[in-house]
């Protein structure tokens, strides 16, 4: 079995405070999974450890079977923040530019994926504007288009319905479910577990720095009922 | 290091933001109006008055001049760089782009050294911009220009100074906030800049005798940091020195062109030993 995200034993500790302890998970290739978990469970940590912004304690972290804290690892990786920002005097078509050259795009090839990307978050008509101009709904959709820049296979959105509009809600439902389509890992940290449930393959809960469960949705579903209940009995749970 | 094609993009598409970026910072566009602007006047000033000044030719004085006004640009190196150097990494982490970009398959430290370098190439475009401009008016002032060889080679003295400065400023950046990484930098350049006062012009014995608590510490930073101050020295003699040959002689570059190698190599392997270590 292959997997494109594979955590082993990983704890993070700052002194004597553990904010993960041998956190151990794996998502398989192709699959769409999330992680959930209340605030400060340490979601965003492991995010942060998957990306090597932070580093292990102890353990380790492989993407596509390559160590996380080499670059390599992140060449097919997209990643959208809670909030997605860049330098506020680029524009829209500026942000999907940069992205698609640093994704190795040039000239009519540049143009084209770029192109692809507006139409597809319907952000031609905005593709001038500064970024200064935007509401939180706005960048998240500037964001989600530079998912589409690039051949990537592991995509990790931290939070990605907050601040969207429903129709922006809808537009990224399609989107993840595209993205699964064409055989991507998607990665997903939400809060928001109705559309968990709809959208995911697997699960894994976090409860003050431990994985307190991790499976498939739909076994979850046939013991469980729904993942609403499950998780709120989990986390109830002493 | 294993650079691959791809990385090589990604490298080249943050030095162009990374320029895009500083070519909007206040503090440079600033420093361009203002540089130019007195530089002409300079130029009107002596074109008017130069040619009755002490009785000198106004060739004489318009070099002296704007030697003075050059002197006083690259006085500013360590400033310019100091913010600059802070204030382009910090901004990455104010408006959390760094998280963007530290996520791009790229090693930290290419990250940090391709800021550096965009920012670099900021600085000495700014010095060149000075330089040309000066002599395009010196030019029309003596109907012929002396000194291009001495101001080149400032200009690279400069450089090297301004790198070295960007190091420890953006450095300092990743752990502080703009104000105090410049303050900090500051007093570092300050404890370089009084270390090679204290042991440059004494002998070892001299030293030994005199030796204080504080000389530790500048010992320390003589030893292991480079001596940014005699290269600001030697630009100094350069631009206003009638015989900066002599300045050039006094230096033993058997010592120090291998301490310069040493000890940048030293804060660049410290500084990407801490970038490794380092939680974003």
């Amino acid at each position: 079995m292959e997997f494109a995200i594979e955590v082993n034993d990983v704890t993070k500790s700052y002194g004597a405070h553990f904010t993960l302890e041998k956190i151990n998970l794996k998502v398989k290739k192709g699959e769409v999974f999330a992680l959930i978990g209340q605030n400060g469970a340490g979601k965003t940590t492991l995010v942060k450890l998957i990306l090597d912004l932070l580093r292990t304690t102890e353990g380790d972290i492989n993407l596509s079977g390559i160590s996380s804290i080499d670059s390599h690892s992140r060449e097919k990786v997209g990643f959208i923040p809670e909030k997605f920002s860049f330098f506020s005097f680029y524009t829209v078509g500026g942000v999907l530019d940069f992205f698609a050259e640093s994704r190795g795009f040039v000239g009519a090839e540049k143009k084209a994926i770029v192109e692809n990307a507006l139409k597809k978050l319907t952000l031609e008509d905005i593709r001038t504007r500064k970024l200064s101009t935007f509401s939180k709904g706005q960048l998240q959709r500037v964001g989600l288009a530079t998912l589409l820049i690039g051949e990537l296979d592991i995509l990790i959105l931290d939070e990605p319905f907050s601040g969207l509009d429903p129709i922006g809600i809808k537009d990224l439902k399609d989107l993840i479910k595209e993205f699964k389509l064409q055989g991507k890992t998607v990665f997903i940290n939400s809060h928001i577990l109705l559309e968990m449930e709809q959208l995911c393959d697997s699960f894994a809960v976090l409860k003050n720095g431990k994985l307190v469960h991790s499976g498939s949705v739909a076994s979850m579903k046939e013991k469980h009922g729904n993942l609403e209940d499950f998780f709120t009995k989990l986390v109830m749970e002493s | 290091m294993n650079i691959s094609s791809l990385q090589k993009q990604t490298i080249k598409a943050i030095l162009k933001d990374t320029i895009k970026k500083e070519l909007r910072s206040k503090t440079l566009i600033v420093l361009f109006v203002v540089t130019s602007l007195s530089m002409y006047l300079m130029y009107q000033v002596i074109k008017t008055v130069g040619g009755s000044v002490d009785g000198l030719p106004i060739g004489v004085v318009g070099n002296l001049t704007f030697n003075i006004m050059f002197w006083g640009i690259n006085s500013l190196a360590i400033i310019i760089a100091t913010i600059l150097g802070a204030g382009s990494i910090r901004s990455d982490f104010k408006e959390k782009i760094s998280y963007t970009l530290l996520t791009l398959p790229i090693p930290r430290t290419a990250y940090f050294y391709t800021r550096i370098l965009g920012v670099w190439i900021m600085s000495v475009a700014y010095y060149l911009y000075s330089f040309v401009l000066g002599i395009l008016f010196l030019t029309y002032l003596q109907k012929g220009v002396g000194g291009v060889w001495s101001y080149l080679t400032a200009l690279v003295l400069s450089s090297i100074v301004i790198f070295i400065v960007l190091n420890i400023s953006s450095f300092i950046a990743l752990y502080l906030g703009q104000l105090w990484s410049v303050f900090s930098t500051f007093i570092i350049v300050i404890l370089m800049s009084v270390s090679w006062g204290r042991f440059s012009t004494v002998n070892v014995q001299e030293a030994m005798t005199a030796f204080n608590g504080f000389d530790i510490i500048r010992g320390f930073f003589y030893v292991f940091t480079p001596h940014i101050s005699l290269y600001s020295d030697l630009v100094s003699a350069l631009l206003i020195n009638d015989q900066p040959m002599i300045e050039f002689q006094k230096v033993n570059w058997l010592f120090e062109v291998p301490h310069l190698i040493l000890t940048t190599g030293l804060m660049v392997f410290l500084i990407r030993l801490a970038l490794k270590k380092k939680d974003f």
